[in-house]
């Protein structure tokens, strides 16, 4: 009985996996979808984490002036931290907040007023329509808003690096050598792509969960943003052990 | 504009920055102004694919690869040099690496991040051309030195235990030697009175002061003149009869000593 | 929103921003005149800090077991390098408290109470709860919104503790597991690194972010229109809007907290 929620998740994502892969592909509601995660979200995004970068390098100098007492290998470490951990959370949590919560409503709504059924009658298949476009733009649009922006966060770091630790660019751009690689910046994509997958999977269950009025939309989205965000932090722990292994 | 625009403008934003990104890593470099050299090792402790070159300290170029080389053998001594390192270097720094420049694999800093470091090379030397092998200096093996280090300290040891019966007597000699010195020399102090001994120093003092007046006098002029008279009159004297000068010089002696 | 744009008047979005601004601070001068009769609303208020706890105490919990362990296999890669591995425990513990702790406490109550509450006002306003409270000559915002929002800024003080402690033993077990390093070398350095400073700073940044969630979810929720469909869109207002302003909030706090700390040291 404790598992059935599990259950059911399990088959919803079958259903709108398999829809991924059935035609007609309508490339015109994914890129609509895309633009939604991607553009929209993109100056919240790159603001948000100029903010995390720099917050990353005021921390990291405070730590490393703690063990080692010298603060010139800070950009590398902090450069490696926002590649691996640091870009794919923040997009990840922030696509979840806007994007996310804005399906679970849009789903949820269209479920309180009938929009579905009306789908069903007409002969469209509700998950292909509303879900698989959801999916595809959103692992390829949060992988790709992933890297451009952790790319952005590390210029600001070299800002941040030179306005608070007065490093020169040279001298940030040494120690971002000896620590960054180019692989990194791919997992900060595959990470997002992972991260991407999830948020739509999860978001549009609760969605579709939805049964009541006003409340239970409020409470179904509230449910969406909160499941998506602790499956985010599990899948990153498992990707971050996997890749320090594997790496 | 259209969502396909929009998105595609993100996407040729996002691959223009990886591809920026990638410059700046280092991993591709559309500048290439690098030439290759081959550099052969026994030992390259912590040398690495992308470790830094360095000519005269600083940095040049990276290390492109490094491979084994099994079968080869360095040209002018024939040397057998199994590890072959490839770096790329920049081209305006070839022109500063000779013949006879040395590849040397130096730990920078404290955190001990190991590069290729490349002395430059005499004047005189031709430079060498691109892809061209060299024998490099292998770096002092820790380990190794730590070995010996040890393997030196147990032979000391050894030879320390072997002879440890000799060695005990020389220290024991030594000591009976500097206990007679120490005895003769109390023997010394009690037998010889002070005062005997200052006055002995005194006279010989005395004596010697005599003496080096008396030679004093023989020494000025007046004595080397009256010696040279004498000297004169002796030679004059020679057609004399010898024995009548002896017999005369008696008769004088015995009239000295009556004077006297 | 709440404020009444009129159909010819036509604002430019950066009026309507500033408008919503004012309106937002009025809404926060009403709830704050309450702050002189805490006692009135013990009751309530404790029912609220109970409730938002419980409520949350599962969620925080596991992530921030997870976030621990993810902190910790971050650091040992760059502790590897320095060969100092048995800081682990200190500078993983260090960096949660400091950083990531406050940060954390506030996604992951941004997520769960910041949507619910925005959710709960927002149904209460659409379905005209409380336009029937003010007509019973009660004061909404005495009796709903104030409570909520000192609760929110209470629980969240406890959920820090909760969550740090969940966090060190995340940390602990990762390290136990993957790094082969004990739970005690794990343990032993974490009092070298923590210091009165980064506790104060951290309990600090925690009430910062906790204010501004409470603040936003409060006032979105506070200020919907438009039905079912309202509420949903506000819940997601409030998720983007408090996320963005809480990482905001981290970057004025760790500048501010520099500065002090050159003050001090």
């Amino acid at each position: 009985m404790m598992w059935q929620p599990f259950f059911t998740f399990f088959s919803f994502a079958k259903d709108c996996i398999a829809d991924i892969f059935r035609p007609p592909f309508r490339t015109n509601l994914l890129f609509k979808e895309m633009e939604l995660i991607t553009y929209q979200s993109l100056p919240i995004v790159t603001l948000c984490l100029s903010f995390a970068a720099t917050v990353t390098i005021l921390e990291s100098s405070f730590h490393m002036k703690m063990v080692i007492g010298d603060d010139a290998l800070v950009p590398g470490f902090a450069a490696v931290l926002i590649l691996r951990e640091i870009g794919a959370i923040v997009t990840a949590l922030l696509i979840v907040a806007r994007a996310g919560a804005a399906m679970t409503a849009e789903i949820a709504l269209k479920l309180i007023t009938e929009q579905i059924d009306a789908l069903k009658m007409i002969g469209i298949r509700p998950y292909q329509f509303l879900v698989a476009p959801k999916i595809v733009a959103s692992s390829l649009g949060v992988a790709m808003l992933s890297m451009l922006v952790s790319i952005v966060a590390l210029v600001v770091c070299g800002v941040a690096s030179h306005i608070y630790l007065d490093l020169s660019p040279g001298l940030f751009l040494a120690a971002f050598h000896r620590f960054a690689n180019f692989n990194d910046l791919f997992v900060s994509g595959f990470k997002g792509f992972i991260f991407g997958f999830t948020i739509p999977l999860i978001c549009c269950f609760f969605g579709f969960q939805c049964r009541g009025g006003a409340e239970h939309v409020g409470k179904m989205t509230t449910r969406g943003v909160v499941m998506s965000s602790i499956v985010i932090i599990i899948l990153d722990f498992l990707l971050s052990a996997l890749i320090s292994h594997l790496f | 504009m259209k969502a396909e625009s929009k998105v595609g403008i993100l996407f040729v934003a996002t691959v223009l920055a990886i591809i920026a990104f990638a410059i700046a890593v280092g991993v591709v470099n559309p500048f290439s102004n690098r030439s290759e050299l081959h550099v052969m090792y026994n030992y390259a402790g912590g040398l690495d694919k992308g470790s830094p070159v360095r000519v005269m300290g600083i940095k040049v170029g990276r290390v492109k690869e490094i491979t084994f080389a099994p079968n080869y053998r360095h040209n002018p001594t024939g040397e057998e040099v199994k590890l072959k390192v490839t770096i790329e270097v920049d081209k305006a720094a070839m022109d500063t690496i000779r013949e006879d420049s040395q590849f040397f694999i130096n730990m920078a800093g404290v955190i001990g991040e190991k590069y290729l470091e490349i002395t430059p090379g005499s004047l005189e030397r031709k430079p060498l051309p691109p892809n061209s092998y060299v024998r490099g200096e292998d770096p002092p093996r820790i380990d190794q030195l730590i070995s010996q280090g040890y393997g030196l300290a147990g032979k000391l040891i050894e030879l320390v235990n072997k002879n440890e019966n000799s060695v005990n007597q020389i220290f024991k000699q030594i000591d009976t030697l500097l206990k007679n010195i120490n005895k003769t020399l109390a023997h010394l102090d009690k037998m010889s009175e002070p005062n005997d001994i200052q006055r002995i120093i005194k006279n010989t003092a005395q004596v010697t002061e005599d003496l080096k007046f008396i030679t004093q006098q023989i020494r000025s002029e007046k004595s080397q003149e009256s010696f040279k008279l004498i000297h004169k009159l002796l030679f004059r004297l020679e057609d004399v009869d010898g024995k009548a000068i002896k017999k005369f010089f008696q008769e004088e002696g015995i009239k000295a000593r009556i004077f006297n | 929103m709440s404020t009444r744009f009129y159909n010819d008047d036509n604002p430019s979005k950066i009026l309507l921003m500033l408008a919503n601004l004012g309106s937002a601070v009025i809404f926060l001068l009403k709830i704050l005149a309450h702050l002189g009769n805490l006692k009135l609303h013990q009751e309530d208020i404790f029912h609220q800090i109970w409730k938002i706890t419980l409520h949350s105490l599962g969620i925080i919990a596991l992530s921030g077991f997870f976030v621990g362990s993810i902190m910790a296999i971050q650091f040992s890669l760059q502790l590897k390098e320095f060969a100092a591995l048995s800081l682990l425990g200190g500078l993983a513990t260090s960096g949660t408290i400091r950083e990531l702790g406050p940060l954390l406490i506030a996604f992951m109550l941004s997520g769960r109470v910041g949507a619910y509450t925005t959710s709960e006002l927002g149904t209460m306003k659409v379905t005209d709860q409380i336009d029937a409270i003010r007509c019973l000559g009660a004061d909404p915002i005495k009796e709903i919104i104030f409570p909520r929002f000192i609760g929110i800024i209470c629980a969240s003080f406890f959920l820090l503790i909760f969550g740090v402690f969940t966090s060190i033993f995340g940390g602990m077990t990762a390290a136990a597991l993957l790094l082969q390093l004990s739970p005690q070398e794990y343990l032993r350095e974490i009092p070298r690194f923590l210091n009165l400073y980064s506790i104060l700073l951290s309990l600090f940044k925690v009430f910062v972010f906790s204010f501004c969630l409470a603040w936003i979810s409060t006032y979105i929720g506070y200020h919907t229109e438009g039905g079912a469909l309202g509420v949903g869109k506000n819940v997601v207002k409030t998720a983007a809007l408090s996320l963005s302003v809480i990482v905001f909030a981290d970057w004025v706090t760790s500048l501010v907290s520099e500065s002090i700390q050159l003050l001090f040291s």
